[in-house]
């Protein structure tokens, strides 16, 4: 009887010494962090005291003001911007699927194409925007190079603040940098599909675009439902791109993202400043939930069993 | 089995009580090393030569009153402007000097408590070269010596100074002189020998420069421009900016009735500041001279980014360029590409020419120029060594290390001494013509900084510019009113007009307001 209630004993001890690491941390670095990230943003600091004062929504509202009503047209600029990365995304996928989707039916070249895929993937992205920034600058970017002589012109200016094709360049970079890691993905769904499915259905006429249309994105919906999922999100985190290839947010905020008016205001040591980023995050989160969902609940329809 | 379970058991334990120590570990010391003096500096503008001396001046003092130290220097890029504020409210791996480029936001870290009283420092007697003492506050540039000043608590106790300006930087128009020699001037139909005066005559070598150009004047197989200037550097237009305005509105009394002053401006004492006439003439004068009636950039050579725009310059694309005085030292390589050890072409900078119905100084329009103060040092209040630190920022204060700074580095540091007339008869300093320049500069009628000088004076500077210190552009910004607006606006629609810096700027001001709770 002893001897199992000390066996018991240790056996809880166990259970318990497994347990409680990740309750701590799930408890400071989930519930402390996130709770008191949405309780400072209804605190405003006061400079009198040094200390944070209860101001019910005021904050919100400021944001709110900001960017709807006009109160900060950069800010509202961002905001809006922040929304390409969804347009982005979108352009990607299909490419995305098209080319994974000729790796995975081995077409020729599909080694060298390969390897041009995922190569961006391995550089880190800040040399990746360097060395594209190089391809558009007009007195040297080839691609510039070639545009102007084309177009018939002396230079073209394409990755200026002032240029009115730096958001393609931007987008052309999210593309090309983007692509590699969603074709990795959705061929790693493709390479899953059971052969003797395909075989059945070549057997039965089915052709190179059923093959995709019918039996391939039925079968990597689950991998796609996660795409379009985390699509809808990439608004939130749209800052990279846009910082390393436009340098400078340009008038008005004409190339500044959410995210990057964030990071770039929550450098500081002012409580004040850190509280007002940290509702815009909020708020941010807050009028994209309704987005997500609807995201969610879309793919779950297509994939129930996701 | 039992053994590995006890094993797993005690690692596991062990994993946790280490871990839950390093992810809750607050307060406790700063991580610094008892006189190990670590000073973490900018390196990019003025290099670490200049501090390698002074710290080794240093350890040799201490040693002789028979304390032994070490100093370790720092040198960080551009980001540790943005990483001193995580060293700061983190209390944790702090070094015990910071010198950044920028830090507008000091005030709150003197509020939050972050910063060390550096009054020690301000009431210490430094030596001059001639043997006498000052302290330190008496030697610093009367213009700028209330700005370190303010009290921890607002409208509370006494103030007390918190940082130490690292620099003053004349900034203006750098020019070349070879090319503007070289520039045929249209009205004389000799050649240009000096550089403007007015703006009216800058407008004058815009058009000469361009002409000259078109002529292959110069030689060239390329166009040379004007100007050499990028958005990413477009706070030097504001620089500029800045000058022409304290021209129209008058630097410490006001030029124009019931508007105040340039350094009334800085005070905040109502939105209105943003409605001084001078602001709207001031951007006027300087669209003249870069966009043309077509409504696009003139007399420019645009570039991506300030470091494309100052090679630009260097590589003799264009005549002038927008900078500060920093700029010999730190475009040092792009000067010299032949490498014979001097810079390929004789550059000078000019004061901000004059503007028309400025103010008068002794029978002459004043000339006025924009000094920034940016970059300064300060000493974390969790520091190791507080008190060594302290004492190392009074040491830099002598005469003789505000010497070597200039010397090293061709800058000034905000201090009443004079390096050419200290240097007089020493062979083996000699100063550059682009030195002399600036230091000419420095010697003008007005050198204005953006502060409330008048109302530091009378011990009135408000809490807005303290602690939120709002900017000429406030609520658009510097990139949005000198790029778009410049080109479609004119001054006054640009500061009162429909979407114009005043309707942000009263709202910001007012929130500045209800937040100090007036």
């Amino acid at each position: 009887m002893r001897k199992l209630n000390k066996r018991k004993l240790n056996e809880k001890a166990f259970i318990l010494a497994l347990a409680v690491y990740p309750i701590i941390h799930f408890g400071i670095f989930w519930v402390y962090v996130n709770s008191s990230t949405i309780i400072s943003t209804f605190m405003r600091y006061s400079v009198r005291t040094n200390s944070l004062k209860f101001c019910g929504f005021d904050n919100y509202v400021t944001i709110f003001k900001k960017i709807f009503l006009g109160g900060d047209p950069a800010l509202g600029r961002a905001f809006i911007n922040s929304f390409q990365a969804i347009g982005i995304n979108a352009l990607i996928f299909p490419v995305a699927l098209f080319a994974s989707y000729a790796f995975y039916k081995n077409m020729p070249g599909t080694k060298v194409y390969s390897v041009m895929f995922y190569i961006p993937q391995l550089i880190s992205i800040v040399v990746l925007a360097m060395a594209f920034r190089y391809m558009f600058y007009s007195d040297f970017g080839p691609v510039a190079i070639l545009i102007a002589r084309i177009a018939g012109v002396e230079k073209v200016d394409l990755i200026s603040t002032s240029s009115d094709y730096l958001w393609t360049v931007i987008w052309l970079f999210c593309i090309w940098s983007g692509l590699g890691s969603n074709v990795i993905l959705i061929r790693g769904a493709m390479l899953r599909i059971p052969k003797e499915l395909v075989e059945s259905a070549v057997l039965d006429g089915c052709g190179f675009f059923r093959e995709l249309w019918s039996i391939t994105i039925p079968m990597c919906m689950s991998t796609i439902s996660v795409y379009i999922v985390s699509a809808s999100m990439s608004a939130t985190s749209f800052t990279m791109a846009p910082m390393l290839i436009a340098k400078s947010s340009g008038s008005m905020g004409r190339f500044m993202t959410y995210s990057w008016f964030i990071f770039e205001n929550a450098s500081t040591t002012s409580p004040g400043t850190i509280i007002s980023v940290t509702t815009m995050g909020v708020f941010f989160t807050i009028v994209n939930l309704p987005l997500m969902i609807m995201a969610r609940v879309l793919t779950k329809k297509a994939t129930p069993e996701l | 089995m039992k053994l590995l379970k006890k094993i797993a058991i005690c690692f596991t334990a062990a994993l946790l009580l280490t871990s839950s120590a390093f992810a809750t570990a607050c307060g406790g010391t700063s991580g610094g090393e008892e006189n190990n003096l670590r000073i973490t500096f900018y390196e990019g503008g003025f290099g670490r030569k200049w501090l390698e001396t002074l710290a080794s001046d240093f350890i040799e003092k201490k040693n002789a009153e028979g304390v032994t130290i070490k100093i370790t220097l720092d040198g960080q890029g551009a980001d540790i402007d943005e990483n001193v504020n995580t060293y700061l409210s983190s209390g944790r791996n702090l070094s015990d000097i910071y010198m950044v480029r920028t830090k507008a936001d000091w005030a709150s870290d003197v509020t939050s408590g972050y910063l060390a009283n550096l009054n020690s420092v301000y009431e210490t007697e430094v030596e001059k070269l001639d043997g006498s003492k000052i302290k330190v506050k008496d030697f610093m540039l009367d213009e700028i010596a209330n700005m370190p000043y303010m009290q921890k608590v607002p409208e509370q106790g006494s103030s007390y100074p918190w940082i130490m300006p690292w620099s003053v930087l004349e900034t203006s128009i750098i020019y070349n002189e070879d090319l503007l020699k070289a520039t045929v001037r249209s009205s004389t139909g000799g050649k240009w020998e000096t550089a403007p005066k007015t703006m009216i005559e800058l407008a004058e070598l815009c058009d000469d420069i361009n002409k000259t150009s078109d002529a292959k004047g110069y030689g060239n197989t390329q166009p040379i421009a004007p100007f050499s200037w990028s958005m990413g550097g477009v706070n030097y237009f504001q620089n500029i900016i800045f000058a022409l305005w304290a021209q129209q509105q008058g630097v410490e009394s006001s030029n124009i009735a019931g508007e105040g002053s340039y350094y009334d401006f800085w005070n905040f004492d109502s939105p209105d500041v943003w409605k001084q006439t001078g602001i709207t003439i001031a951007i006027d004068e300087w669209k003249k001279i870069i966009v043309g009636d077509d409504g696009n950039w003139k007399n420019s050579l645009l570039s991506n980014t300030f470091q494309e725009s100052a090679y630009a310059f260097c590589g003799q694309n264009a005549v002038m360029y927008l900078g500060g005085s920093f700029f010999e030292n730190e475009m040092s390589g792009a000067l010299d590409k032949n490498g014979d050890g001097k810079a390929d072409f004789s550059y000078k900078m000019m004061t901000v020419p004059l503007s028309e119905n400025g103010i008068e100084k002794d029978g002459h329009g004043a000339v006025v120029n924009y000094c920034s103060t940016d970059d300064m040092m300060f000493v974390p209040a969790k520091a190791a060594n507080v008190e060594l630190a302290k004492e190392f920022l009074a040491f830099m204060c002598n005469e003789k290390y505000l010497l070597d700074f200039t010397k090293e580095t061709g800058c000034l540091r905000p201090f009443k001494y004079d390096p050419v007339k200290l240097t007089e008869g020493d062979e083996n300093v000699k100063w550059s013509d682009f030195f002399y320049s600036c230091y000419d500069m420095m010697k003008s009628d007005y050198n204005i900084f953006n502060y409330p000088k008048t109302a530091s004076e009378q011990n009135k500077v408000s809490l807005i510019y303290i602690y939120y210190r709002p900017q000429l552009f406030q609520g658009l910004g510097i990139a949005t009113v000198c790029g778009d607006y410049l080109l479609t606006k004119t001054g006054k629609e640009i500061m009162t007009g429909k979407g114009g810096v005043f309707s942000y700027a009263e709202k910001f001001w007012n929130e500045c307001k209800l937040k100090l709770e007036y």
